[in-house]
């Protein structure tokens, strides 16, 4: 097992990482930007060193700094926790280069699930059903008018790289296709540094549903159930639960089964997440696989009662999984809520500020990951996220009704949240029901959802 | 996410093959020969402070020194034999200095703006920052009491063996080297404090510390 591991992160996934590493014994350095110099994290780590700039290109996402952070401070172990270079497979290979262990899959094993065109056809190999696409990468305008007439309108433009909803759009005419193109191919290059897009099927009225594997190198692997994330605005998830109330027991079985062969089969290794989207009549596609740790895997967590981060350290030290599918139990329902700093009233613009009260809500199943305290300031340089509101009941009424008196304990002042819009959410009649579709925000729109619940 | 662009910046395990070498060395000789020249003449003609220009995977930069140098012709072009600093874009060093550099531009075309390659100072503080994670290897030259100007380099910090310069953030004299050599420090470290006057009597302390000074020995 590591001694030393280096905390490549920050916000909650850094404290929520330092926390496992902890409780097994592992001590924990945490690399940090000039803008986190004060967080959570920092004061709780063993160590920590300060490793660049606020720009996350010259901090967080900047191997050699990270790597170096790694090498001065004795480390023998790095964990990326997700974004920044969770999923960079020369990153992981330059670690290894230089003797250190990748917590998460090793570089080959990034490298064969790097594109998700690419990982679509390999797994559509091992038997999963993957949406009607493009034949591999759209070369320019022409083909892509050629491959979404094949396909069928609408389509949705996606990029190779990254994730985050950034580069994607829903077309429903060559006209639109023809103006998003240049649009998704900008906002690729600026996010991923790659501009390389392909074209799916859109299904209306589609639900995301996830399953989370955790596979040793042996070829032992289990599922841990299946996450809804059909709240969402513009592709980002807003709130996750699981059991899916999308489909069946038997066809979340099935799903999980599935899915689970498929990456096993495929040379998938450590903690990771197959994304699908279910249609009206409960068809499920696959369309993605995250190779992290997942922002929402504490709902996981709440109703299998293992700790992730705890299996992806463990598997990635060598370790036999240790326990079948039968060991894997799960219980009652689980929900989560991003608390974001972000005004839903403007186009849910990040905002940055002072946190002048904070009390997190406590009680039976409530959980809640947050690096937040009173007279904490959040940057402006990252994403907006506070912390995760996670719920647990025995069932999906009563995790909701203690979700709401959780909301109604919390206090977070000195910055726009979404609080509100997480209390329309709960006050929502298609939520409530369990009938939540992907784009039903968009179509909604935000504002008017949130202006909807108030009245 | 950006794992793209990270690896083509990064000083990744791909570098090294003999071809490389050579080709690294042919683009050289064709930008130290050809470029700089005309380079130095505009820079000169220009109000800029600092100049940037990038070819494949070369760069050649130029600094003037941030003190106004009443002699034309005296702008600092420091680093190998061509008068400027040319480092492959994987060695990427920060060779730039610290702010203080008000009124004057920095940096000019696709490269990172000067100003902000460096750790932030403290105000009116004359410490050299370290400019990355790695081990600090300060210049046997950088004694206490020894002169040096803005912009001059203090030492090194090792990032996986990329040596990146720590430079002196103003002119003034070597007041104390703060870390040992050989010492993992962090990014914006303190490390070679400054005084705007020399306590120190020596001699040494009249000749400014120049880029060719790296052998004159400790006293």
């Amino acid at each position: 097992m590591f001694e030393r591991i280096l905390i490549a992160n920050r916000g909650e996934i850094a404290l929520r990482v330092l926390r496992t590493c902890r409780g097994m014994g592992i001590s924990a350095v945490v690399a940090y930007s000039e803008a986190d110099r004060e967080s959570r994290a920092v004061q709780l780590a063993d160590e920590a060193i300060c490793v660049g700039p606020a720009e996350a290109k010259r901090s967080y996402l900047s191997a050699p700094a990270i790597l170096s952070a790694a090498v001065v401070t004795d480390c023998d172990a790095i964990h990326p926790g997700y974004g920044f270079l969770s999923e960079d497979d020369t990153f992981a290979e330059m670690t290894r280069a230089h003797g250190l262990t990748f917590i998460g899959p090793p570089p080959e094993v990034l490298e064969r699930f790097a594109s998700k065109a690419g990982t679509r056809d390999l797994l559509a190999r091992y038997g999963l059903p993957t949406i009607p696409g493009s034949d591999g990468m759209l070369r320019d305008d022409d083909h892509a008018l050629v491959e979404a007439e094949r396909i069928g309108y609408p389509v949705l433009i996606k990029p190779s790289a990254g994730g985050g909803g950034k580069g994607m759009r829903m077309v429903r005419s060559p006209r639109e296709l023809q103006q998003a193109l240049t649009v998704c191919r900008s906002e690729a290059r600026a996010a991923f540094g790659d501009d390389s897009l392909y074209l799916e099927r859109w299904l209306e009225d589609n639900r995301h549903v996830e399953v989370q594997v955790v596979v040793d190198r042996y070829g032992n692997g289990v599922h841990m159930g299946e996450r809804d994330c059909s709240v969402q605005r513009r592709h980002q998830k807003v709130v996750e639960e699981a059991p899916t109330p999308a489909l069946p027991v038997q066809g979340r079985e099935r799903l999980c089964e599935s899915a689970l062969e498929a990456v096993v089969a495929a040379g998938y290794e450590n903690v990771g997440t197959l994304e699908f989207l279910v249609d009206r009549d409960g068809n499920a596609y696959f369309i993605e696989i995250n190779c992290r740790i997942q922002v929402e895997h504490p709902v996981t967590e709440m109703l299998s009662g293992i700790d992730l981060v705890r299996e992806q350290i463990r598997l990635a030290a060598g370790e036999p999984l240790g326990y079948s599918q039968a060991d894997v139990t799960l219980r009652g329902h689980a929900l989560e809520f991003r608390i974001n700093a972000e005004d839903v009233a403007h186009d849910f613009r990040p905002q940055a500020g002072v946190v002048e009260r904070y009390l997190p809500p406590g009680g039976p199943g409530i959980r809640m990951d947050s690096h937040l305290f009173a007279g904490y300031e959040v940057p402006s340089y990252y994403d907006s996220l506070l912390g995760k509101l996670v719920v647990w009941g025995p069932d999906r009424p009563s995790a909701i009704a203690r979700a709401r008196v959780a909301f109604d304990e919390l206090v977070l002042e000195g910055l726009i949240t979404n609080v509100d819009f997480h209390r329309a959410i709960l006050a929502n009649e298609s939520f409530i029901g369990g009938v939540f579709t992907t784009n039903l925000l968009d179509r909604v729109g935000s504002a008017a959802f949130v202006a909807a619940a108030r009245a | 996410m950006a794992a793209r662009q990270a690896r083509r910046e990064d000083p990744g395990p791909e570098g090294g093959p003999t071809e490389r070498a050579s080709l690294d060395a042919v683009a050289m000789g064709r930008l130290t020969e050809a470029v700089l020249p005309s380079l130095v003449a505009r820079f000169e003609a220009s109000g800029l402070g600092e100049l940037e220009v990038r070819r494949g995977e070369w760069r050649i930069r130029l600094r003037k020194p941030l003190t106004p140098d009443p002699a034309p012709g005296a702008h600092q072009a420091r680093g190998a034999g061509g008068g400027a600093t040319a480092s492959s874009r994987g060695g990427a060093a920060a060779s730039a200095g610290t702010g203080g550099r008000a009124g004057v531009m920095a940096a000019v075309g696709p490269g990172r703006s000067a100003s902000s390659s460096a750790p932030a100072a403290t105000s009116g503080r004359r410490v050299a920052l370290s400019p990355a994670v790695g081990y600090f290897a300060p210049l046997e030259a950088a004694t206490a009491g020894r002169a040096v100007r803005a912009g001059d380099v203090l030492g090194h910090v090792d990032v996986l063996g990329v040596r990146q310069e720590v430079v002196a953030p103003a002119d003034g004299f070597v007041a104390r080297i703060l870390a040992e050599p050989g010492q993992a420090v962090e990014y914006g470290q303190e490390l070679v404090r400054l005084e705007a006057t020399s306590r120190a009597t020596e001699a040494a302390a009249a000749e400014p510390l120049g880029a060719g000074d790296a052998t004159v020995s400790e006293g």
